[in-house]
């Protein structure tokens, strides 16, 4: 019994010790991150970028869209990539035995006619059932094959590709019309870059019409809410500060571009895996890292793709376990890496921070609730040390929201209303009272059924953005 | 413990409560920045449509009064530069001598030149930007002394002002002199070389026998676009090189003349061994090639390499009366051939 107690006390310390260092390290992040932006702003101040929207001699590119079961969102999806700021584009939808009607929808909506064309299978995928096209919108393809998962759709669509940069965009986004340019020209800038990724916002609450946001608006649902906050967090903070030390690992699978050639070289996305997304970059950082190649795999905060958030609980579980389960994955299948001095900042500093932080921060937090409450119950803990654990939890996993904020009010200023931006406020604040905790709990549940759900994406409802029917006001 | 963490709970307090304070002052900023810019920018432009509809004895009022209400602020000029740069470059540039009245009398000449010696290079290369926007042709000599820098971005905007100057003999000069220690992309230099507003003509000639391949071949890439038929013997003399870049440069320089009489050239290069020269030069058949071309493309189809197949396939179909030639091809035995042909064929309905 003296060890279980002891173990109590030891455990509730390594608790609070490891909340303490979990929210500083996320502030020290922030920090990067302000630099890192406002340099970016500057530079974009003195940048005549708009000057490439319409240059024969701006990189040509292959926008790849893996749809299934997009019925919903995928035309306005398409009608947005269709209105792009850029010069030379293709755009793959490939539709990945999708049960519904979203190959029909496209037939339809764009007037496609069955073609035969000849595919340069640098990659394997699933078998491919048919090529449709309208010369009339002769930047449009859609590719019909048998399902084979997302990472097969990607592969099936690089193997189609005409040019040497694709970008992968999820099916229910929605580019904003300098996105690409903003994205491409860094490929341009600096020979080296084989990956870029985009800031993802998210778009629930805001009026969509033609493909196009016409006006940014805060959710009425609050799972969304909570998660902008989050997004704002993650992208703004998170992965900005980590492309400044050049060790990104995931670039979202919503929204990135990737030197082909590369790509192919790594063997393409991977299969049957749910974090297709981070697979591929690990496998970037990997191969050059391997090769000893000077290399550069970049997140830009400007260039902005808005993605539909899950607004039921039942949808945000299954998107949070799928997504604990691509991490936990990826890291067993790259621990080689980890704490291995050949892989320089990647192995040494980011994938140690996924495994300590990401990975097994929720089980530490979760056993923070559970022990910590435990210990000042049989007097092990003194009230204010438990009372203080909660409240530094509280405050300093709201400082990093609260600075996220400033930093999105700071630089891109998009949520323009004083009340959205007291919302915003208000939402980083109580995130911390409940929707913090129980995505830590799906996320403990998606490392428990790892084994059984490894290879299942699960399915989340997806509603049509708002404004997008004919005849709807905004 | 206990100490610690209150000193982290008063920190995190402090943080929170620093954050929420800067979020409400950096909404009323930019709130009221907002407006005042758009009050700033409408009144500047009703001063500016006044000095664009000026006659000439009523010029000299209406550049007195812009100044008058610029001032010194540097806000201010800002806008007026963002207004003007926005009346596009036609304007810029058949308004060149009133202009340089108003950036005078103004101080946006000056305002811009001192950005050149700022310590911020992001500001460096912003002034650039607006000089050659602006077209301010006395400050070239100030724009040449960034080549100095020890930064890229400035370099790219110094030379893209440079370029927007128009003087070839400056700009070949900092690129033949500069092209060791210059370390911009291969598009960068691209667009440099698009935005010149001189003679591209004599650019080209003026820099290209002292660059080394690589520079060589980006002036003969820029230079593609403009079909100067007076460059087709540069064009032609580069085929021969060892540079497999510099090659298929001049290849596609040599296509976007249209000019058939340069068929036999582009036809040789389909024996390359490199396959993306060969490549290459499928694809430039399909502006240049003629009947002559029908039974090499016809090979070239059934490549090994699927990008010259397609390539070929495609150039085959797109020389007047290839398809009926490649409809030959349907018939035959190499399915590589038939397939680049069906893909096109069908593409191209």
């Amino acid at each position: 019994m003296y060890y279980f107690w002891k173990f109590i006390l030891y455990f509730s310390e390594f608790c609070i010790i490891y909340t303490i260092a979990i929210n500083i390290f996320y502030n020290g992040q922030m920090l990067i991150s302000v630099a890192d932006l406002f340099g970016y702003l500057k530079k974009m101040k003195a940048s005549d970028y708009k000057r490439y929207v319409n240059s024969k001699n701006m990189v040509p590119i292959s926008i790849l869209v893996p749809a299934y079961n997009e019925e919903n969102t995928i035309v306005d999806n398409i009608k947005s990539l269709l209105a792009l700021n850029y010069y030379e584009y293709e755009i793959i939808i490939v539709n990945d035995g999708s049960t519904d009607s979203t190959r029909d929808k496209i037939i339809r909506e764009f007037d496609l006619v069955q073609i035969s064309q000849p595919v340069k299978k640098s990659l394997e995928t699933k078998e491919i059932l048919g090529l449709y096209r309208n010369p009339k919108y002769e930047r449009l393809i859609l590719v019909d094959k048998v399902n084979g998962g997302k990472a097969d759709a990607l592969n099936a669509g690089i193997n189609l590709s005409t040019y040497p940069i694709f970008a992968s965009i999820d099916a229910d986004s929605i580019l904003e019309n300098d996105a690409l340019i903003k994205l491409t020209m860094l490929f341009v800038e600096d020979p080296e870059t084989i990956a870029v990724g985009g800031i993802v916002r998210i778009a629930n609450g805001s009026v969509i019409k033609e493909g196009k946001l016409v006006k940014m608006e805060i959710p009425k649902n609050k799972i969304a809410v909570f998660q902008i906050v989050e997004y704002l967090r993650a992208f703004l903070t998170g992965r900005t500060s980590l492309s400044k030390l050049n060790s990104i690992l995931i670039i979202s699978g919503a929204f990135g571009a990737f030197n082909k050639s590369v790509v192919i070289e790594c063997g393409g996305y991977k299969t049957n895996t749910i974090g297709e997304d981070m697979d591929i970059i690990m496998k970037l950082h990997k191969k050059m890292l391997d090769e000893k190649k000077t290399y550069k795999i970049k997140f830009l905060a400007d260039p902005i793709c808005w993605t539909q958030a899950p607004e039921s609980l039942k949808d945000l579980r299954v998107q949070r376990r799928r997504w604990q389960i691509g991490l936990f994955d990826n890291l067993l299948q790259y621990k080689s890496m980890l704490l291995n001095p050949k892989y320089g900042k990647v192995g040494m500093v980011t994938i140690p921070y996924y495994w300590l932080f990401e990975l097994i921060g929720p089980v530490v937090e979760f056993l923070g609730y559970i022990f910590i409450p435990l210990a000042y119950l049989f007097g092990l803990l003194e009230f204010n040390s438990f009372l203080i654990f909660f409240l530094i939890a509280f405050l300093l996993g709201s400082t990093l929201s609260m600075g996220s904020i400033l930093l999105e009010q700071i630089s891109f200023r998009k949520y323009t209303t004083f009340g959205d931006t007291m919302r915003l406020v208000l939402f980083a604040l109580l995130e911390n009272l409940g929707y913090r905790q129980l995505t830590i709990l799906y996320r403990i549940e998606g490392l428990l059924k790892f084994n059984k759900s490894r290879h299942s994406w699960g399915t989340i409802k997806r509603e049509k953005f708002k404004g997008s029917e004919k005849g709807t006001s905004a | 413990m206990t100490k610690q963490a209150f000193y982290l709970l008063w920190i995190s307090g402090g943080l929170i409560s620093v954050f929420f304070l800067a979020i409400v002052v950096t909404w009323l900023y930019g709130h009221f920045l907002t407006k005042s810019l758009a009050h700033l920018n409408r009144k500047l432009n009703v001063l500016f449509s006044s000095f664009k509809l000026a006659t000439h004895e009523e010029e000299q009022e209406a550049v007195t009064r812009i100044a008058d209400y610029v001032g010194r602020s540097p806000r201010k000029k800002e806008i007026l530069i963002g207004i003007i740069v926005a009346q596009g470059e036609d304007f810029i540039e058949s308004n060149a001598e009133r202009l340089a009245r108003l950036y005078e009398q103004t101080g946006i000449r000056t305002y811009l030149v001192r950005q050149l010696s700022s310590k911020r290079d992001y500001i460096k290369a912003l002034g650039c930007r607006y000089l050659g926007d602006l077209a301010i042709k006395p400050a070239e000599k100030d724009i040449h002394a960034l080549m100095g820098s020890s930064n890229n971005d400035v370099i790219y905007h110094a030379l893209l002002a440079l370029a927007k100057l128009g003087n070839p003999r400056s700009l070949a000069e900092v690129l033949v002199e500069n092209s060791d220690r210059i370390s911009l992309s291969f598009r960068a230099v691209v667009e440099i070389l698009t935005v010149f507003k001189g003679s591209k003509e004599e650019l080209f000639i003026n820099t290209i026998e002292r660059s080394d391949d690589y520079l060589k071949g980006i002036l003969i890439k820029a230079a593609a676009d403009y079909e100067f038929e007076s460059l087709s013997s540069y064009y032609i003399r580069y085929l021969d090189s060892d540079n497999k870049n510099l090659k298929i440069a001049s290849i596609r320089a040599l296509g976007q003349l249209k000019n058939a009489a340069f068929e036999v050239y582009l036809l040789e290069m389909l024996r390359d061994q490199e396959w993306e020269v060969r490549a290459a030069a499928a694809k430039s058949l399909d502006k240049t090639g003629t009947s002559k071309s029908f039974a090499a493309l016809e090979k070239m189809a059934g490549d090994p390499e699927w990008w010259v197949r397609h390539n070929a396939a495609a150039s085959l179909v797109a020389i007047p009366g290839g398809k009926d030639y490649a409809a030959r091809i349907l018939d035959g035995e190499d399915q590589f051939a038939r397939e680049a042909i069906i893909g096109v064929m069908e593409r191209s309905v």
